[in-house]
């Protein structure tokens, strides 16, 4: 099974940015860059952003790169695009914020609105409001934040006919202070948009395909990570 | 408390091959441990990470396969069950055990009570008076097999997992939309996959959570999809409250046992029909010869599944 990579977005210790902008990319140990702010989605109407947690933010901003990357942000009708990511840690350092307005005052001050970031999903429910997303959707929880899980679910959703585009990342904050990971993964988010043909006029960044036992390949090179697929696109020019 | 969840499910699991995979299907594993260590108690904070659960129900039964968590709110069942099927679909396994929990906890009632989406009293799904949902806390575990490997180990079936779809209402993070614009495109394609029509569907397993939007959804949806049949729609959180994140696994497992006895469970707590039940919602069991039931799910984040389950086959 084969299909283009046709776009990457990423938020890092090492950077944020986009593929097609030539931005820094590494996916290393730090500090993630300021999530504050105002993105620029194509959707103006939107303006909770300032109010998400760090989690959905994360997400949020490298799925609106990569989407912004494959010129697939900008949409007047909902599309069957789908969208699948795995985490780690999820929303747990949010979980732990909520909880501590529910331990306050016996409960009287449990934030409702905090309570709908706990979620692992989130950023994926308001990528697909802000964008227009309503394909097959959902969270796989890994143990390395590889995002491997992602890619080959997705790969798996493209070869049932479940969707036709789809994007597929990773999407961790730092851990809290008080929960030891063994196999800690490193902060940030990437995604990479895959698509199982394509109709308009964009060059992909190369085709992703997987063999029969579910491992990965970038123009015939095995990938064992979302970090390597995304340093082998922005590294080589395809010829598709 | 989660491991007592488990522990307890596990007695009532048969032999299960070793090199299966293992799909989990959780929206906050052992969240109980997470509410100990806020408040300064004993608690190890590795059981809120998917990983560490995952590991103790592998170790349990050996299994040398790989896995890993599905985590879609309350579609996250109906989501392993698929992804599990799908593994099988393409030839890269044979054996997956899906296993779904969550459970009840301080966390999560204080959270939908700030919501305001609890009701006061035992819900009552489809029902003129409803007031909102019940949480629940359950557990549920499904061994989906190639027809092939099922043959050759002797083992029987309970049904097929016969097609299924995911989608995404692209709405609002917390409310469905009303119209049912996300889940009846997701019941389109999960009877298309399942290559039968509309009419060979005998009767339908709803989220039917007793909130006002989801059950109105609901009732829209299976209105624009199956037209005007009197088709029976049955939930079971009137019984069993909202297991969350098992809800499809439950739910599942239930239809399975319908199609084998053609006994339709009553909606406990529906009393009076909201506009849209009547004739579909009954408080009474039903003996319907079924071949094939629908079961939905829906969750925060707008996610929307719809599963097809079809009668035992094999024997």
């Amino acid at each position: 099974m084969s299909a283009f990579i046709t776009g990457a977005g990423w938020v890092t210790a090492g950077g944020e940015g986009k593929g097609r902008n030539a931005d820094p990319f590494d996916l290393s140990e730090g500090f993630l860059p300021a999530l504050s702010g105002k993105i620029p989605f194509a959707n103006t109407n939107f303006r909770r952003f300032g109010r998400m947690d760090r989690y959905c933010k994360l997400g949020l901003k490298a799925i609106n790169y990569a989407l912004q990357d494959a010129g697939l942000d900008a949409w007047e009708e909902k599309r069957d695009i789908g969208l699948v990511a795995s985490t780690v840690l999820g929303c747990l350092a949010t979980d732990l914020d909520y909880y501590r307005t529910v331990t306050d005052r016996d409960g009287l001050i449990a934030d409702p609105n905090l309570f709908t970031y706990c979620i692992a999903n989130s950023f994926i429910g308001y990528a697909a409001i802000i964008f227009g997303l309503t394909g097959t959707n959902f969270v796989i929880n890994e143990k390395t934040g590889s995002g491997i899980s992602a890619i080959v679910s997705a790969m798996d959703c493209v070869s049932l006919g479940e969707c036709d585009i789809i994007l597929a990342g990773v999407c961790d904050v730092e851990p809290p202070p008080d929960v030891t990971v063994s196999a800690r993964p490193a902060p940030g988010a990437i995604f990479i948009v895959i698509e199982k043909t394509i109709e308009r006029q964009i060059v992909p960044y190369g085709i992703l395909s997987m063999d029969k036992n579910g491992t990965l390949f970038f123009n015939e090179s095995e990938i064992k990570d979302i970090s390597m697929c995304v340093r082998k696109c922005l590294s080589g020019k395809t010829d598709v | 408390m989660v491991y007592d969840l488990l522990d307890r499910l596990f007695v009532l699991i048969g032999p299960v091959p070793e090199d299966s995979y293992l799909i989990t299907a959780s929206t906050k594993a052992g969240i109980d441990s997470l509410e100990r260590s806020v408040r300064g108690l004993s608690a190890d904070m590795r059981d809120c990470l998917f990983s560490h659960v995952f590991d103790y129900i592998s170790s349990r039964f050996s299994l040398t396969g790989k896995g890993m968590n599905i985590n879609a709110t309350c579609a996250s069942s109906a989501i392993a069950l698929a992804r599990g099927a799908s593994l099988i679909e393409l030839g890269r396994a044979d054996s997956v055990l899906v296993c779904c929990f969550d459970l009840v906890a301080e966390y999560v009632f204080s959270g939908f009570c700030a919501l305001q989406a609890m009701s006061p009293a035992p819900c009552m799904p489809f029902d003129r008076n409803r007031k909102g949902m019940n949480i629940g806390e359950g557990a549920a575990a499904v061994l989906l097999m190639s027809p092939e490997r099922a043959k050759r180990e002797g083992r029987s079936s309970l049904g097929t997992l016969a097609g299924w779809a995911v989608s995404n209402d692209a709405f609002n993070i917390t409310a469905p939309d009303i119209d049912g614009r996300g889940l009846t495109p997701a019941v389109r394609k999960a009877l298309q996959m399942s290559g039968i029509t509309e009419d060979a569907v005998s009767a339908i397993c709803a989220h039917g959570t007793g909130t006002v939007y989801n059950d109105a959804m609901e009732l829209k949806t299976f209105r624009k999809v199956f037209g005007n049949r009197t088709l029976p729609v049955f939930s079971v959180k009137g019984a069993i409250g909202h297991t969350m994140g098992a809800a499809g696994g439950i739910e599942a497992v239930l239809c399975l046992k319908s199609l084998k006895t053609g006994i339709i469970p009553p909606t406990a707590g529906f009393k009076e029909p909201d506009t849209g039940a009547e004739g579909l919602v009954s408080n009474e069991p039903a003996i319907i010869p079924c071949n094939y039931m629908l079961s939905t799910n829906s969750g925060f984040g707008g996610v929307n599944t719809a599963i097809i389950l079809g009668k035992e086959t094999m024997s």
